[in-house]
């Protein structure tokens, strides 16, 4: 028998245990082991032992009441106390959006009862409940004590529901803010070492060298050229991806460096021009993300084609924005859906985790043929330049 | 043995071409290069012209890749692939008993080349028809999952991340491409794209239409035969036609 209880309990508890949010099920967990373990059950004793001491002391004033009848009455509105305000402690989330209406609800069942308690009383004594009510002065108490007992226990279930639902909010808010943030910046850094991974291909590498060692053994000045080109490169390449941030005038350098290595290797294939407006030139921008593109369109442009094509990339200003143009005249894209490389996805990633909406990469067929590539981002300068100056004429 | 053996090389980089030409020159004087091409559609064409025994071909080449061109010309000449860097390539090489030769060349792998050629030229060509077939995929370059829809909006060819499609409609001569504010217009056939969309994020649920799972906001059911698809941030309904209804049996 005890054996089948308990398993139907079990199965209970799983049940509700099952339908709580995490937060709720640590608190019940929580307080399971305070009641069973750490001995929260000695304080139940203890406030029926203390109830029944009130009681029998209330008992000793000419109240009509012998000790057995206070003792009960208390502990249970005591109890009932206890036991409603566990319920709301742990079942806040229920009287979430009701707590008004429990309010108003509370007190008057607690009327209704306190009126159905006192008839049966009444119809056990054999008193008519009808006589007994006539008494205005004992209908009052009766009233009186149904009213005070529900508006106590309504004010501290609804007080209970209604802290504990705060806390709920918060936490669950602090949470969620947390998760965010924690995911932004697992986003950024992969997509930082994204862009590390890309960086220097193994391809260019041997091939650059291969390029270098075919120069030098001929004799041609052309080899120191190279692998000067290729020092500035990965100089530039190495630190600038360990920082946070680069300018575009440093981004540029590396893109120069790059591009003169591809022209000595493709020869009459490539031909390019980088133009870098002095006043975008301090312009802080997310390291690699223009040599990615850059790489882009020699890959995907000028070295699937044969007759080859121009490189042009273009630093400008654009109001608050630094405009970042990266146009290629070689193969373009084919029709329809193409694999856009995961270089594009990750810039897109990287500058909407930094700038959100103020940010874009836009991509389209270059006139006449070809691709072009357009990074919108706010320079970082002209918007502390705002916040610090607020008149354009105290600009400098 | 004849004494002259001839090959042709196709390289795209002039200085890589160059090199394997000088190195080839210097380990195998016998050995006549009779075509240089600078890519895959030149090095098919030369090789139709010049018949050569042996072909060098560079894996990444503009127009037809080194591999596309060993599948055509494979059965008829001894080919040596060059790479600088597919490890997959190199891997497959290896297992398939396929010459190959690392950028930039070095001159004891070109003699160790060339002896293994001299015993092969005895021999007809073995077919790397299987091999190239299996290879191709791995060596076109990006394998990112990430797809752009090249689109006209308006007058201009935009690309568009496929992530922010909300769905694909045939229509009549086009194909609709529906985001959340606007629309494009593309001539790939719906079919063609169902290959190339990941199967996880877009599914046919009508004859006509491609949703993007990410862009549903629910299933309408008007009876056990006509349901639709609801999204977000739209109005219209998309119908899903009834082979495609046990899709969402489970939603």
């Amino acid at each position: 028998m005890l054996a089948f209880l308990k398993s139907r309990y079990d199965a209970f508890a799983q049940r509700v245990l099952s339908s709580l949010s995490e937060i709720e099920r640590r608190d019940v967990r929580a307080f399971d082991t305070w009641f069973y373990r750490s001995g929260g059950w000695r304080w139940l004793i203890g406030v029926v032992i203390l109830t029944t001491l009130i009681s029998w002391i209330a008992s000793n004033f000419p109240w009509n009441m012998s000790f057995a009848e206070a003792a009960i009455l208390f502990n249970l509105v005591v109890l009932t106390l206890i036991w409603s305000g566990l319920s709301a402690w742990f079942g806040y989330r229920r009287f979430q959006g009701r707590i008004f209406r429990y309010i108003v609800a509370a007190p008057i069942l607690a009327l209704f009862g306190a009126l159905l308690g006192a008839s049966i009383a009444g119809v056990v004594k054999g008193v008519d409940p009808f006589v007994f009510f006539q008494d205005s002065a004992k209908l009052r108490h009766v009233v009186t004590a149904g009213l005070v007992f529900g508006v106590l226990f309504a004010i501290v279930t609804a007080l209970i529901a209604h802290l504990r639902n705060r806390e709920y909010r918060a936490m669950t808010a602090h949470l969620e803010a947390e998760a965010r943030q924690s995911e932004t910046s697992r986003q950024l850094a992969e997509s930082k070492l994204k862009l590390l991974q890309l960086q220097i291909e193994p391809h260019f590498l041997f091939n650059t060298l291969g390029s270098a060692q075919q120069l030098a053994e001929k004799g041609a000045p052309e080899a120191a050229r190279l692998l000067g080109e290729l020092i500035r490169f990965l100089r530039a390449a190495a630190p600038a991806l360990r920082d946070e941030m680069s300018t575009i005038r440093q981004e540029a350098a590396m893109i120069r460096a790059y591009l003169g290595i591809m022209q000595t290797r493709l020869g009459r294939r490539l031909a390019w021009s980088v133009h870098v407006a002095d006043d975008v030139a301090d312009c802080p921008i997310p390291p690699g993300m223009v040599i990615t593109l850059t790489e882009n369109a020699i890959k995907h442009g000028i070295e699937p084609s044969a007759r080859g094509g121009r490189i042009d990339v273009l630093f400008e200003r654009d109001g608050d924005n630094a405009s970042i143009v990266v146009a290629d005249t070689g193969a373009g894209l084919a029709d329809g859906l193409s694999e856009g490389g995961i270089g594009l996805a990750n810039i897109r990633e990287r500058i909407a985790l930094l700038y959100g909406d103020r940010a874009s990469l836009s991509l389209e067929e270059n006139d006449p043929e070809g691709f072009r590539a357009r990074i919108v981002m706010p320079d970082a300068r002209a918007q502390q330049a705002h916040s610090l100056h607020p008149l354009p004429s105290e600009v400098h | 043995m004849s004494s002259r053996v001839t090959a042709l090389i196709a390289e795209d980089e002039p200085l890589m071409r160059e090199r394997l030409k000088d190195k080839l020159h210097e380990v195998w004087p016998e050995l006549a290069v009779v075509a240089e091409a600078q890519d895959g559609d030149e090095a098919v064409a030369m090789f139709d012209e010049h018949r050569p025994q042996i072909a060098f071909l560079d894996i990444r080449m503009p127009g037809r890749s080194g591999l596309e061109v060993a599948a055509e010309i494979g059965a008829r000449c001894h080919v040596v692939f060059i790479t600088a860097y597919d490890q997959y390539a190199v891997k497959a090489f290896d297992a398939g008993a396929a010459d190959y030769l690392l950028k930039p060349v070095e001159t004891d792998r070109l003699v160790a080349m060339k002896e293994r050629m001299e015993r092969k030229l005895a021999t007809p060509p073995i077919d790397l028809s299987e091999l190239v077939a299996q290879l191709r995929s791995s060596v076109k370059g990006d394998t990112g999952r990430m797809k752009w829809v090249k689109a006209a909006v308006g007058k201009q060819v935009k690309l568009i991340p496929v992530d922010e499609v909300l769905y694909f409609q045939s229509d009549t001569k086009y194909t609709r491409v529906v985001l959340a504010h606007g629309e494009a217009l593309i001539r790939t056939p719906l079919k063609e794209l169902l290959s190339d969309l990941d199967p996880e994020k877009f599914w046919q649920v009508h004859r006509g239409t491609i949703v993007n799972l990410d862009a549903v906001s629910g299933v309408l059911r008007e009876d056990a035969e006509r349901q639709f698809i609801m999204l977000k941030n739209r109005q219209e309904k998309l119908p899903i036609s009834r082979q495609f209804t046990h899709l969402f049996k489970q939603m």
